[in-house]
Formats: structure tokens, C-alpha cells, sequence
């Protein structure tokens, strides 16, 4: 119950920070993801129910600050936890290159659910030559971000948490801890 | 039977998972009088004081940095020229902005008592939270007699139309977004078409090849699409694109508005039934 409180602020932090504070400081229509970096990485460490629906609500919470149909966002971060959680057992998860790797390549696989979605259901199927000129400007700021999340999740760690491990993050490599 | 279902457990769960999305995306396609959902109104209800307080305090910090880089500038001449530089300085930045900010309003005024409708003006306090969207948020809501589909104008011409409406706050669709279409003409020979969004850029479709349309005509809205009031200007055009063969011709259109400087709007608000 204290996790999941603890994720819905997390959530409602990162929402706050994408739409209110990121855009004053970056240029136009160069803004970051960070809650598909927050659902790749429950799509490493939760279980299927959990994450799927964390995911799924993650999605939702974009929508309500983007787009113009509502749901369309809660597709595309539920598939790409089911994918990411589907190979995470093949993967070494307590690599927190991982992550930013994963970032990196979600970021193109989120852009074509978007796209496949909106051609299949929607009438804005117009959309995909306004999301594949941003696609990979946007996936190197995510991952960008990505490694400055990693950076300041270690540092509250370092902080205020010493013997807490990260979930799934706990053995993070000693270049990130410097 | 239970075998099987413990088996294809996951696989299971992740289908009933993806139906329930699509159910409730499907869901919200559909175009209904109510279209924000119990879930956005919450979420926006919670935001919205954050979001003006962020706003706020923005503002107020970029005065200051401004300030304070003028003060190290300064102090390099004199200590006493600098102080009287700094208020000086502080005081014509504040006027300035009150200037233009008075200049943009009146504008604005001036324009609401152009149009015959009842006009709400209204603050953008957020921008959309993806690249790949062109919407904003205003902080004028249902209390304040916004509804879904009103009509979001500039002085400077059309912005956008509402489709999200929370109590306090509302997302704009601007008409660059993609799945944007206007119902518009060419001010000059009134030819018919329809303006489509490409994320910076207008797209006027279904103008005839023969049609005679040049770089620099105005596109004014038609009043046709029951949204738009007839003869708001809409954006001019830059490029005109006849190929040899078929029967619209390629016409590209920059919005009169700047959306990159989007601060101030105003909500026509239509007469309740």
C-alpha cells in the first residue's frame, strides 16, 4: 500500500514536472517522457498485475495532459510494459544501463503503438509525420533524463535512505554511485 | 479447465489487460456531449492549484534572475551608479512588461468587442505534456461557463477549440495539431477549403486545381463547421503546389497566430439552449 502511495505521488511529481516546469526551460516541442521512463522500469521490477495497471493508469495521466483522445496513451504504456515485462527475464535487470538503453529504444516503440493506433481507430491519422520528426530528438532527451533520474534516485538513496535498495535497481553499477 | 487457466495465466491477464484499454479508448472516440471523464476532471481538479502556483513562481523567479544578472553587471562600474541602475533598470523591465502586457490585452478587448458573441478571456497556464500534441491549458473551466467544442481566439486570429473541460481548467486543441481541421476560405476569391493541422504548419485542403490561390492570400474562417464565427483570419499562405495531374493543389498555410508565445486567449462562449 505504501509503494503503490508512494508511486501515484511519484506519478503526480513527474506528470507536474513534464507540463508545468520542463517546457519553461526547454525549447518548443522538445519535452522529455518521464513517466515511460517510470513504466519501463516497473516493467523491470513489478509483477504483471501491479505493473500492468500502474502502467496502464500511468498512460491515463498522460492522457489527461495530452492529445485529444483520451485513452490512446493508456494503450501504448500498458503494450510497452507487457513487452518490456515479457523479456525482462532475459535480460539483467539490476543493470541500470538497462534502463537507459531500454529508454532509448521505447521511446521509437512507443512513437509506432501511437502511430499504428491513431491509423487503426482514430481520424488524426495525419499525426505520424508530426510524431516521426520528433522521435528521436525525444528519445535522446528521455534517455538523457533517464540518467539524470538515475543519478538523483542515488543521491536521495545516499542521503537519506543508506541502507535502502532501489527495487530492481539495488546492485546499480559503481560509475553511477561516484 | 482450471489447469488450462493457471497455465495461460499471464498471457491471460495481459490480453484482458490490452482489451480494457481499447474498450476504454474506443469509449472515449466516441463523440458524446460529455467527453472528460470522471478520471481527467480529478486529476485536473488536483493539478490545477499546483500548476497556476508554478506559473506564479515562475515568473517571479525569472524577474528576479533578471535583476540579479543586471546587478553583476553593473557593480563592475560603480557601486552607487549601480544601485540607481538596478532600480531603474527593475522599474522600466516592470513597465515594459506591464506595457506590453496592457498592449496585448487591449488587443484582446478590442477584438472581443468586435465579435457579437460574449467573450471569456482566459491565462495558458500549461503546454501540452508530449511533443507530438498541439494542446494547452487554460485556467477558465465549467464554474466559468466554458464548454466542450467553444471556439479559442487571439487577436491576432483562430487558436483552437476546447475538448477537455475540467471545473476550474480546460485543454485547447490548437489548429496545428494534427487531427485539427477547419472549415475555411481565401479572403481574396473566397474559394472553399478546409485547414488542417501539421504540428507547425496549416495544410488548406480540397482547393481546386484551378483555383486561383497565391503566396501571402489570407485564410479567414467560413463559419461553415459550426464551431468557428465566419471571417476570423486563420493563418496566410507560403507555398502554393500545382502538380500536372490531379485535382486539389498543395497549399501550405503559417497560422497568424504565434503558439510559441500563446499567454492570453479568449473562450467565445456560445448562448446555453
Amino acid at each position: 500500500m505504501k509503494r503503490i502511495a508512494y508511486f501515484l505521488l511519484l506519478s503526480f511529481f513527474l506528470i507536474f514536472l513534464q507540463v508545468s516546469v520542463l517546457p519553461r526551460l526547454l525549447p518548443d516541442y522538445f519535452k522529455p517522457d518521464l513517466l515511460l521512463i517510470l513504466a519501463l522500469y516497473l516493467g523491470l521490477t513489478a509483477t504483471w498485475l501491479r505493473g500492468g495497471l500502474f502502467c496502464w493508469y500511468l498512460g491515463c495521466l498522460e492522457d489527461t495532459f495530452a492529445g485529444n483522445d483520451f485513452g490512446l496513451f493508456g494503450i501504448a504504456f500498458l503494450i510497452i510494459f507487457l513487452a518490456v515485462r515479457a523479456g525482462a527475464s532475459r535480460f539483467n535487470t539490476e543493470s541500470s544501463a538497462l534502463l537507459l538503453v531500454l529508454t532509448f529504444f521505447a521511446t521509437f516503440f512507443k512513437g509506432a503503438v501511437l502511430i499504428s493506433l491513431l491509423v487503426l481507430f482514430s481520424e488524426a491519422g495525419r499525426q505520424w509525420p508530426v510524431i516521426l520528426s520528433c522521435l528521436l530528438p525525444e528519445a535522446v532527451l528521455n534517455t538523457f533524463c533517464a540518467l539524470l533520474l538515475l543519478r538523483f534516485s542515488l543521491l536521495l538513496r545516499r542521503r537519506f535512505a543508506r541502507g535502502a535498495g532501489i527495487p530492481g535497481l539495488s546492485h546499480l553499477d559503481r560509475r553511477y554511485e561516484s | 479447465m482450471l489447469d488450462l487457466l493457471r497455465k495461460y495465466r499471464t498471457a491471460l491477464l495481459a490480453v484482458t489487460l490490452v482489451l480494457a484499454a481499447l474498450l476504454l479508448y474506443s469509449q472515449n472516440l466516441r463523440q458524446g456531449e460529455e467527453r472528460t471523464n470522471l478520471f481527467e476532471k480529478l486529476v485536473l481538479r488536483v493539478t490545477a492549484p499546483l500548476q497556476i502556483g508554478v506559473m506564479t513562481v515562475c515568473e517571479t523567479f525569472s524577474d528576479w534572475l533578471g535583476h540579479y544578472l543586471w546587478l553583476v553587471d553593473t557593480r563592475k562600474e560603480n557601486d552607487r551608479l549601480l544601485e540607481e541602475n538596478r532600480h531603474l533598470a527593475a522599474e522600466l523591465s516592470r513597465l515594459r512588461e506591464v506595457r506590453l502586457t496592457n498592449e496585448r490585452l487591449q488587443k484582446l478587448l478590442d477584438f472581443r468587442e468586435q465579435q457579437a458573441l460574449s467573450a471569456l478571456p482566459a491565462q495558458v497556464v500549461t503546454e501540452d505534456a508530449t511533443s507530438w500534441f498541439r494542446t494547452v491549458m487554460i485556467d477558465k473551466g465549467r464554474d466559468d461557463g466554458v464548454r466542450e467544442g467553444m471556439p479559442v481566439v487571439v487577436a491576432e486570429g483562430v487558436a483552437g477549440r476546447i475538448i477537455r473541460v475540467a471545473a476550474r481548467q480546460s485543454r485547447v486543441l490548437l489548429i496545428t495539431d494534427a487531427s485539427s481541421a477547419i472549415a475555411t476560405l481565401v479572403q481574396r476569391n473566397r474559394t472553399r477549403g478546409v485547414c488542417r493541422g501539421r504540428g507547425d504548419t496549416l495544410n488548406f485542403d480540397f482547393a481546386l486545381r484551378e483555383k486561383d490561390i497565391e503566396v501571402g492570400d489570407l485564410i479567414i474562417t467560413s463559419g461553415n463547421g459550426g464551431v468557428f464565427p465566419k471571417g476570423l483570419p486563420v493563418g496566410t499562405v507560403v507555398r502554393v503546389e500545382r502538380e500536372e495531374y490531379g485535382l486539389f493543389q498543395v497549399v501550405e498555410v503559417m497560422p497568424t497566430v504565434d503558439f510559441s508565445r500563446l499567454e492570453e486567449v479568449l473562450v467565445l462562449l456560445k448562448e446555453e439552449p
